[in-house]
Order: C-alpha cells, then structure tokens, then sequence
C-alpha cells in the first residue's frame, strides 16, 4: 500500500493494465522517453518498450485515427493528449468513427479505446490548456465520458474505461493532479463506470460535482456544515452515461440540489442534471435547482483564472440563497 | 547585471543567428526598443529589449549562431549595479538548467510558444499585454517551466521592477503570490518588501519543483492524506467506492454482512452478495415529499428507518392516495360516492332496458381550437329537437314520462374521488362563452368537493366525455330517470372513401344508450343522425 497522488494513480493504472494484457499500448506526443507533459506516463517507456508505450510526431489528427484502427483491430490502445484544447481536431475520429464504430459495423467491430487527457483550468496555463470540454463528449452518442476525482478512483476508473468494449474520454483533472494522497491498492480492482460516488450523506442539500470542483465542494460542504447544514455530496465521475438514479434519490431525500462546474454554464452537464431533476425530481424539490458554474465566455489567462472559476463562496452562497426558500 | 537569453523565435526552433545589432555595446536602451536582428528557418525577426539600461555585453557577433536559451546580451539596468552579478550568474545557471529540458520539451509545447512570440512581435508595445506577460512569466518561473515559452518569458522577468507599472502586479490569489515571491527572491533579492515570508514560500516553490515536472503552468501539490469518509447506510458503514459498486450490482448494503475492521462492508462482502443474490437492493427507494419535509431538518435517520416509516400504511386523507388503493388483502368497507356509484348501478341495472348505438361523428370541418364538449353539447340539443322523447324522465311505476322543454345535461366530472354527474342547465340556450364557465365551474367545484347538492340533480340527459383517457366505443349506464346518455370515446384519425378517393379525418366516436321501454329504436337512431349532422358542421 502506497500513498499517491491521482497522476500517479493514472500512471498505477497504466502500468497494470499494460502488464494484464498485452494488447494495451499507449501513445502520444512525448509520453516516452519524456514520461509525458505532466509525468503521466514516467517510466512506462523502460518498462514495457517503445513498441508499446509510442511516441509519436505531434499531429492530434494522426494519433486519433491510429488510435480509432488499433482499438477497432483487437488492440487497446491508450492514446494521451496533452491537453483539453489539443484534442480539438481529434474530434471528427472520436464522433464520427469511435462512437458509431459499433453501430456502423452492427456489431462486429467495436472500439475499445481510451483518450486520456488533462482538463479544466487552475493552473496558471496558456490558453486552450484550460477548458473543461465534456459536455462536447457527452453529447457524442456511444462515446463514454469519466472524469476521476480522487487517486483511487483515478486508478479504479481508468483500469476500467481501458478494460470497457467502448471508446472512453478519460478527462483529468490537473489542478488536482498533486493535491492529495491516498491509499492506493494495486490489486487490479476496478470500479464501475456507470454510477455515481457518494462522498458525504446529508439530509438537507446536495451538492453535486466532478472533476477538480471536488476540492471547493468539499470546502463549501465543511463550511455549511460547520452551520449546522447537513450535506450530501456526490461525484458524479461518469459524466456519460450519467446516473440520475443516484442523484434523483438522493434530492428525494434532501429536496435541494446545487450542482457545481467548472466548465461555462449554458448547455453545460449542469444543465442536464438539472433538466433531469425538473423532470423525474420535481415533487421532491423543495427550492430550486441551482448552478454554479464558471462563465460563458473564454477561458481567461492568468489572473483572471480564479474569478472565473466557482469558488467555495459561490457555492456557500448558493446553497444558503435555497436554503432560505424553504 | 541582467543576462537575456535568446528566446524561441519561432515554434520549437533550436536556435537562430546573429543578423545585425541594431545598438552598440555600451549604448543604453529603452524597454522593447529594437536590439537585434535575428535570422531563424523561418524568418528574419527583430528581437525587442526585455529591459531598460545600458548593454553592456553581447554574446555574439553578425553571422553566430546562438542557441535557444543561451546568453544573448548582458544589461545593467537602470540603477542596478555591479553587485547583483551574484543573482546573473543564478539566473544563468537557472537558464541552463531549463535549456537542458527545452530539448526535450520543444515540440510538445509549440502551440504555447507561438502565443508567447506574437505577444512580443505584435503586442510588446502594449502595456496591458506587457503586464500580463510579465504576470505569466513570475507564475511559470516558480513551476518549472522547461519549455521556449519559458525561456522568452523568463527574459522579462529579469526586467528590473522599478520599470513596472504602479498597480502592477498586485496578484489577488494566493497561488500568484507565493509565485511572485519565488521570483523575487531568486533574482531580486533587494527589493524584496516582505522577505521572511517570501523566502519560506519560494523554499516551498522549491519543494514543488522537485516534483511537479508539469511543463505548462502551475500544479499545486500537497502530501495531505485523503481518507474518504465512511457513510453509515441501513447501520453498516461503507466507503464511496464500495457504494457505488453495490449500487452497479444492486446490492443493498444494509443487508450485507461486513468483514472490514469496525464494521465496514468490503467491496469483497458487496460481491459475494451480488453472487449469492443474498441482498438484492429494491428498485427505488421512494420517500414521500411529505415525509421528507417533515424529517429532514430533524435529527440525522439511517436508510432503515426511512424504509420502516415508508411502510405504515398511509390514511387515506390526500385525493392521491385515495386513487392509488393500497392493496391490503382485506375486506373494506365502501363509503361516500363510491357506494352512491354501486347504489345508482344497481338501479339501473334491475330497471333500465338499455340498448346502444354506435357511430362517428366526422369533424373534419372544424376549425382548429374547437371546443370539442361545448359542440357535443350543442349536438345534444340539435338530437333533442329531431327527437324529444330522449330528452325525458320515465316512471316505470306508474309508466309516465316526461319530456322537457329545456335541456340540463349531466356531465360526468371525474375526480379522484369518484365520478360526479354534475347538471349543466339549460344548454339549449345558453351561449357558449358562459356554458364554458360553466362547465369549468362544475369541474372546478366537484374536485375539491365544494359542489352543492342541487348542481348533482335534476338534469335531463347524461354526456360523458371518457375518451380524455381512453377507448372508443362503450355501453354507458343510464341513471335513472333519465332515458339517455350519450359517450364521447377518444378522438381518432380515420381514412375515409371520399368521392371515390380517400381522405384522413378526425373522428369522435360517440355511444348512445337508450332506456328501451321509454324510445323506440328508430327515436334513437334520429337522434344520433341529427348529432352527427350538427356536428359535422364547421361551425
């Protein structure tokens, strides 16, 4: 048992994936010798070699369409980008031929890929480094989209989008790549890639979250419990498909919900949430659903990053705003 | 003494020459003043001065190749003087030290270093964007930054503060602050204003250095220790992991024998009971709004208690529940307008000789928006008055009937209560703005049981529009002493033989049952002629 961070809990996972099964290779734009642009990929290169972990020319197009042919071919390919924005030209091979791989083929090929890269903002990056793009994912038909928030879920979630029959968009949450440790098992565990994990039981209110909108949540929820609120926080982790179940039982219980993103408000998962909230939820609903979201505008540079994204005290003061409804 | 290394002049270029120098040795320049002239694989670039001073030094001459990240000039700025050699020299070895990873890091970070290069070509002239850069410079430099962008960023950090902008710099989050000092205090250490403070953040900027090995921007890191707090759920505890995982097997956790040390179910204990199918988890654990309202700001309850309090059975106060009948397995008692309903039926049945007639009412003409019952109405009057004896009481006792002037229609009003048949008076004259309040009246006053008893009475013929929810045709019960009743079933799409060609038209259905010892057959075939004909009209 090892105390890691959520990077080296991907890297964990990548290690014991690729010594389970020798169809899983890995590449991408300096994941070699270098061990990747944030170290997700250290060591793996000595490893297991350069036929399986593959550095290739920095060309997102190439590396999305060699990853498409591998994973419909019998291979399990990892594929790294190095960051949200770069996986722009990518998209036509995710959406267009990963995604309806399955169905085009009816049924006889599938595409067992993984695009792991880094999202959301926080750390003082350039532009199109900082962007939370997975409402883009979601909306893809047949295209999984998970989004770890903790070490071990980074190692449970990812050994399973690479053991899953279907393209998975693996989005990591780089602010948080460092911020804590956990125990970590390597035993090969995986966990399951279509519910929600409940961080915290309350009564009163629920917050709902993903990604590195974790950290503040958990703040806000310390916070409002320190006021006597009784929270339950749930990470919803599997961005696509989602599970409404988990968080339609849960605001029957609490009948408040506040969601939390990091990515612009408008058609955001948030959205969705709420939308499912309205329809399956809303006699349990005791005030309205709120958002808290970053802005609809570009991902600002520097110093205005932190304005832009949710803080604990626009969650604090959401919650408290439908707290006083009724 | 201030050293400018050569930034990345292009996207991921390893080095560039020497084309002409644009000041002399010696010669003091102004901040972004034009200083050299540089040939890259791509273009010749004039490169901007990142510093004002006098230049003291240059690192090569015409025609030299000069890597990227390597000494290009040396400067001493503006008040400086010849003691701060000492920081050059770190500042130097630092430069190396980033060189060495630029090898490596050059193209992967080629999309960052085109947005550094355009800044100082188009934009160096602007101070907004000269402080920005200058901000985003003082960020990267404490996270390591080991890419081009870094190296020509890392340029206007050595620029001297007193050139900065009052206001400038004024970083409002901690992450900027604790940057900001490293920077100050590895290549100012003179000017700093708080150096206690910033000294332990730099030492701190340092730790994270040692094991970022982040290329772009800045990746907070901390050793605290994440331990995922326990739920209590039915009694036993479990992790977020674990839950989530008897959730994807619908294993009910509170049912689920733990092995784990106090008491915590294992995601072992959830498998084994998935297996065995020992706990299967119910589909939806419902709570009632009413419930949870009342509980939720009280005391903290365990899942095993919400499910004990969800099985009391409810009274049957609220209209919902009256509808949805719980099934008991025991005999009840029938009270209130149920009885009434088996009370009347009965009646009717051992009295009333009942035969129905079936047909569809062709609406094709209609307008869009017609108001389909207050048109059953007027089709009611318009049978009426082809034939008036289905307007009519009849006295099986003492064989008499009445045949009415005017007509009051029972309307069926549904309501979870059970079924009201609530009198619409004199629809032959009413016109139809105020029978529609009328009828709103009726439905509004029988579902909250405020009708009174004279509105339930009296009327003459019975009109029930069941096809709101389902069915076509049906037998509809007369209600003694009435004579008739006319149901509207669902209205539908029909292909219809129109002039030897076929047309789709909307279609009620409509049945009429008659009391076959009051009209004769032919009566109530007339009747619902002249139904069908009114309402076939368009208006």
């Amino acid at each position: 048992m090892a105390q890691i961070t959520l990077i080296e809990g991907v890297t964990l996972a990548l290690a014991r994936a690729m010594k389970d099964d020798d169809s899983v290779v890995l590449l991408g734009e300096d994941i070699g010798v270098n061990g990747g642009v944030f170290r997700a990929t250290a060591g793996l290169q000595e490893s297991f070699g350069d036929e399986r972990v593959i550095d290739t020319p920095l060309a997102e197009v190439m590396i999305a369409g060699l990853t498409v042919g591998m994973a419909a071919q019998g291979m399990k390919p990892v594929a790294e980008a190095q960051f949200c924005g770069f996986t722009m030209p990518m998209i036509d091979h995710i959406m267009c031929h990963a995604g309806r791989m399955r169905n085009r083929t009816r049924g006889r090929l599938s595409c067992p890929m993984v695009l792991r890269f880094p999202s959301g903002g926080g750390i003082h990056a350039p532009e199109h480094h900082s962007e939370s793009p997975e409402a883009l994912y979601a909306h893809m038909p047949g295209i999984r989209v998970v989004i770890p928030s903790s070490p071990s879920r980074a190692y449970g979630l990812l050994l399973a989008a690479i053991r899953d029959p279907d393209p998975v968009i693996f989005m990591e949450p780089k602010r948080i790549y460092r911020w804590q440790r956990e125990e970590v098992i390597d035993d090969g565990e995986e966990l399951p890639l279509d519910v929600c994990f409940t961080l915290r039981d309350g009564q009163d209110l629920t917050l709902v979250t993903w990604g590195a909108m974790i950290k503040e949540t958990m703040q806000a929820a310390d916070e409002l419990e320190k006021k006597g609120v009784s929270v339950e926080v749930i990470d919803v982790a599997t961005i696509s498909p989602l599970d409404m179940d988990t968080i339609i039982e849960s605001v029957e219980r609490t009948g408040r919900c506040v969601i939390v993103q990091e990515a612009p408000r408008h058609c955001g998962v948030a959205s969705e949430i709420a939308a499912n909230l309205a329809d399956a939820g809303i006699f349990n609903l005791l005030a309205p659903v709120k958002r808290v979201c970053g802005y609809d505008t570009v991902m600002p540079l520097y110093r205005n990053e932190m304005k832009y994204m949710p803080s604990v005290r626009r969650i604090v003061d959401a919650a408290n705003q439908i707290l006083e409804v009724s | 003494m201030n050293v400018f290394n050569l930034p990345d002049l292009g996207e991921g270029l390893p080095d560039a020459e020497i084309v002409e120098w644009l000041v002399e040795e010696g010669d003091t320049v102004e901040l972004d003043q034009p200083l050299v002239s540089m040939e890259t694989a791509k273009a010749v670039v004039e490169v901007p001065s990142p510093f004002a001073g006098k230049v003291a030094k240059f690192h090569g001459q015409a025609g030299d190749v000069i890597k990227t990240g390597a000494p290009l000039a040396e400067f001493v700025a503006e008040g400086d003087s010849d003691d701060t050699s000492e920081d050059s020299t770190d500042a130097a070895s630092e430069t190396a030290i980033d060189n060495s990873h630029d090898e490596q890091g050059i193209d992967d970070t080629s999309d960052d270093t085109e947005i550094g290069m355009d800044d100082i070509a188009d934009e160096a002239d602007e101070v907004d964007e000269a402080d920005n850069l200058n901000q985003a410079d003082q960020d990267d430099s404490g996270s390591e930054l080991s890419d081009a962008e870094d190296v020509d960023l890392a340029a206007f950090s050595k620029r001297d503060p007193g050139d900065d902008k009052p206001g400038d710099d004024k970083p409002g989050d901690n992450e900027s602050e604790s940057l900001q000092a490293a920077v100050d205090s590895q290549s100012e250490p003179e000017s700093s204003a708080k150096p206690e403070e910033e000294t332990e953040q730099a030492s701190e900027a340092q730790d994270e250095r040692a094991d970022s090995g982040t290329v772009v921007g800045n990746v907070q890191s901390s050793n605290e220790v994440l331990s995922e707090r326990t739920s209590t759920v039915g009694g036993v505890k479990v992790t977020p992991a674990v839950r989530a995982l008897a959730r994807k097997l619908k294993v009910d956790v509170s049912a689920v024998t733990p092995s784990g040390n106090g008491g915590v179910v294992t995601a072992g204990d959830v498998r084994k009971a998935a297996d065995e199918g020992s706990a299967v988890a119910s589909p939806k654990p419902a709570s009632a709004p009413a419930e949870r309202s009342e509980s939720s700001k009280t005391s903290p309850r365990t899942d095993s208690e919400t499910s004990s309090s969800n099985a009391e059975p409810s009274e049957p106060s609220t209209s919902a529940q009256t509808r949805e009948a719980t099934a008991s397995d025991d005999w009840e008692p029938i009270r209130g307008t149920r009885r009434t309903m088996a009370r009347v039926m009965s009646e009717s049945h051992k009295n009333v000789v009942p035969t129905t007639l079936m047909d569809d009412a062709d609406i094709h003409a209609w307008r869009a928006g017609e108001d389909i019952t207050a048109r059953l109405l007027r089709a009611l009057w318009a049978g009426a008055q082809a034939e008036p004896g289905l307007n009519a009481w009849y006295d099986g006792e003492n064989s008499m009937r009445m045949i009415h002037k005017n007509m009051h229609v029972g309307m069926a009003v549904d309501t979870a209560d059970g079924l009201f048949v609530a009198a619409l008076r004199n629809v032959n004259n009413a016109d139809r703005k105020a029978l529609r309040e009328e009828i709103n009246r009726l439905r509004e006053n029988a579902s909250n049981r405020s009708i009174p008893p004279e509105d339930l009475k009296d009327y003459t013929i019975v009109l029930s529009n069941f096809g709101k929810f389902a069915g076509r045709y049906a037998t509809p019960v007369i209600s003694p002493p009435c004579v008739s009743i006319v149901a509207a079933g669902k209205l539908r799409h029909e292909v219809v033989p129109i002039l030897g060609g076929v047309e789709v038209h909307r279609m009620i259905p409509l049945s009429l049952t008659f009391d076959h010892r009051a009209c004769t057959g032919g009566e109530a075939a007339r009747f619902l002629k002249a139904m069908l004909d009114d309402l076939a009209k368009a208006e």
